[in-house]
Formats: structure tokens, sequence, C-alpha cells
């Protein structure tokens, strides 16, 4: 289960990346994960939602994208989608193949909201 | 609404250490293992027997990664090389920043072989880099030989595959041959060996290799 700690690392990267005085106009956390990269999104969402619950990004979504697992073939070119680490070729079966994708778990971008007014609240 | 780009690696902070650990085990011209397995694979078991016929040729050092207690340091420590204990408690895997603090603990420039056992889990410990030179995946034959197929990201990531308990493996439906296959189907680039830490098989060739290998480090 270190999917907690994944998630503790993404507040963290958020909290680095946001002034502290505009975290809470943090709306929404954009996320890719890769089929490879072996983490579980759910368990990552639940996770985060756990940490975040008591903290200036309590109302803060976290969505996830999800990245197929991409090789290329180095004797026949073919570019294809595997099962994360089946690494032979679809095509031709070589063994010699690159992975391309699929293996990311990466903070892309944090969206906010605007300034709140204060006169909205009068 | 802004879109604040960041783009960062989840994990950039224990990448960023992990960097910095092999910056100083090079530093030290160590050789460093991160030995990893499911639980009850043997890792302890061959450790010991790997530090046995070391003695005296290879100055080691050991950093024993469990969830409780520090049964492997004693363990460990019966064959006279410097031994941390990490524990976790509860944490499924070592990670870079344990590693940093412990290594600070060992007497570095008198090694030239720093062998970790991680955390037994055959999942977590595939995204966390130590600062390793390699890693070393053991899996018992009695585990069953479909165990590279099933977990594929630790066995794609490792540089080694200690097949072990082979001494059981006429007792089991298991069978050695079809997990090579297997693994070498992850990661053609595996080096492999086959040994048992009851009857000694394959001990001698792993030690050697491990020999060689410190040798031109």
């Amino acid at each position: 289960m270190h999917e907690v700690s994944i998630a503790r690392s993404i507040l963290k990267i958020v909290e680095e990346s946001v002034p502290s005085e505009d975290l809470r106009r943090v709306q929404r956390i954009n996320v890719k994960i890769g089929a490879g990269a072996g983490v579980m999104a759910r368990s990552v969402e639940f996770s985060f939602r756990a940490l975040a619950g008591q903290t200036a990004l309590s109302s803060a979504s976290l969505h996830i994208e999800n990245t197929p697992f991409v090789i290329r073939c180095h004797a026949c070119g073919a570019v294809s989608t595997v099962d994360p680490y089946i690494t032979l070729c679809p095509k031709c079966c070589s063994g010699s193949t690159e992975i391309r994708s699929g293996t990311e778990l990466q903070v892309v971008s944090i969206e906010l909201a605007e300034k709140y007014h204060e006169h909205t609240y009068r | 609404m802004s879109i604040l780009t960041v783009e960062r690696a989840v994990l950039q902070k224990n990448d960023e250490i992990a960097a910095d650990n092999r910056t100083l085990f090079e530093r030290f011209g160590l050789m460093v293992l991160n030995i990893v397995s499911s639980p009850g694979s043997g890792k302890t078991s061959l450790l010991e027997r790997v530090l046995g016929n070391l003695r005296g040729r290879i100055p080691a050092g050991v950093i024993e990664g469990d969830v409780q207690t520090d049964l492997d340091a004693r363990r460990v420590a019966e064959y006279g090389v410097p031994v941390v204990q990490i524990v976790t408690h509860g944490g499924c895997h070592l990670d870079a920043g344990l590693v940093r603090d412990a290594a600070a603990a060992l007497p570095l420039h008198r090694l030239q072989l720093l062998l970790i056992e991680n955390v037994g889990n055959l999942v977590c410990p595939a995204n966390y880099d130590l600062g390793e030179s390699m890693k070393v995946v053991v899996v018992s034959i009695t585990e069953g030989d479909d165990k590279p197929l099933k977990y594929p990201a630790m066995f794609r990531k490792a540089s080694l595959l200690v097949v072990n308990k082979m001494d059981l493996a006429p007792h089991v439906t298991a069978d050695p041959g079809i997990l090579v296959r297997n693994a070498l189907s992850i990661n053609p680039n595996l080096k492999i060996f086959r040994t048992s830490c009851i009857s000694g098989e394959g001990i001698h060739d792993l030690c050697a290799w491990i020999e060689e290998e410190v040798a031109v480090w």
C-alpha cells in the first residue's frame, strides 16, 4: 500500500508549487499514472481524499489520466499497446523493444480558481 | 481560472535523494545491491551464505529493512559485518531517505560491498530507487513459476535473478526452467543464478560473480 505515500508526495508537490495563501484556490490537480507505474489509481484517489481532508486542499479534486503501456519494436518498427512489461513485439515477436510510455507517475498541472472577492461574502 | 504547469515526477524527492546516495556510494567505490523479493523467499539466508563465503575477501556491510523486529540484523551480525536495521513500522518498502540515514551509520570508507535487504514485497519496492548499483530479485521455486508474469515491474527493473530453494524443486510442481523463461520474457538481460541455502548449490557461482563485479566496480 505505497499509494498513501504516493498521495502524500502529490500533496507535497502541490504545496511546494502553489503559494500557501493560494492553496484554497486549488480546484483540480491533474496527475498522469502509467499502466506500468505500479500504482493503483483508485487507491491514490482514496488516500488523497483522506490526507487532503484536513488541509487547505480539502476542496481540491484529483484528476488522474491513465496512460497505456506502449512499446516500439526495434526489429519491425511497430508501435503497440501491450500489458505492462510484456515487451515482446505482438507483431513480429521480437524481444528487442523499447518502452515508449506507460511508466509515468507525474503531477502534470494544477488548476486554480480566480481569487475570492471579499465583497461577495458581504 | 488559471492553470499552473508543474510536470514533476511524483517520486522526484526520492529520486533526488537516491541520486545523492549513488554519488556517495560511487565516491567510496562501493557496489550496492538492493535485494528484493516476496516475504520468505530466503533473502536473509542467502545473505548469510554470501557473507560467509565472502568473509575475509570482500569487506561488506548490510542494511536490513523489515516492518518489525531486528531479527535479521542479529542474524547477519553473526558474520562479523557492520549492519544497520531499518524498522519501517508498517511501511511496505525502503525509500532513499531511509537508506541515506542508515548508510550514515556504516563505515562506508572500509567497505567494498553494501547489501540492502528490502522489505519482503514484490510490488512497492520496484518504485523506489535507493541509489543502488543494481536490483537483485530473489524468487524461491516454491512460490511458483508464474511470479515474473504476475509481478513484471520488479523483474524488469532487476539486473540479477536468484532462483532460491532449488533443493525443494523436486517436491513442487513449479518448474525452474519455466520460471527462468518467464523472467527472460519480461527482461531478456537478466543474469540468473539458481541457489539453495540448504545444499549450497549455486552459492559459490553467485559469490564468484559478486567478487568479479566488485573487483571492477
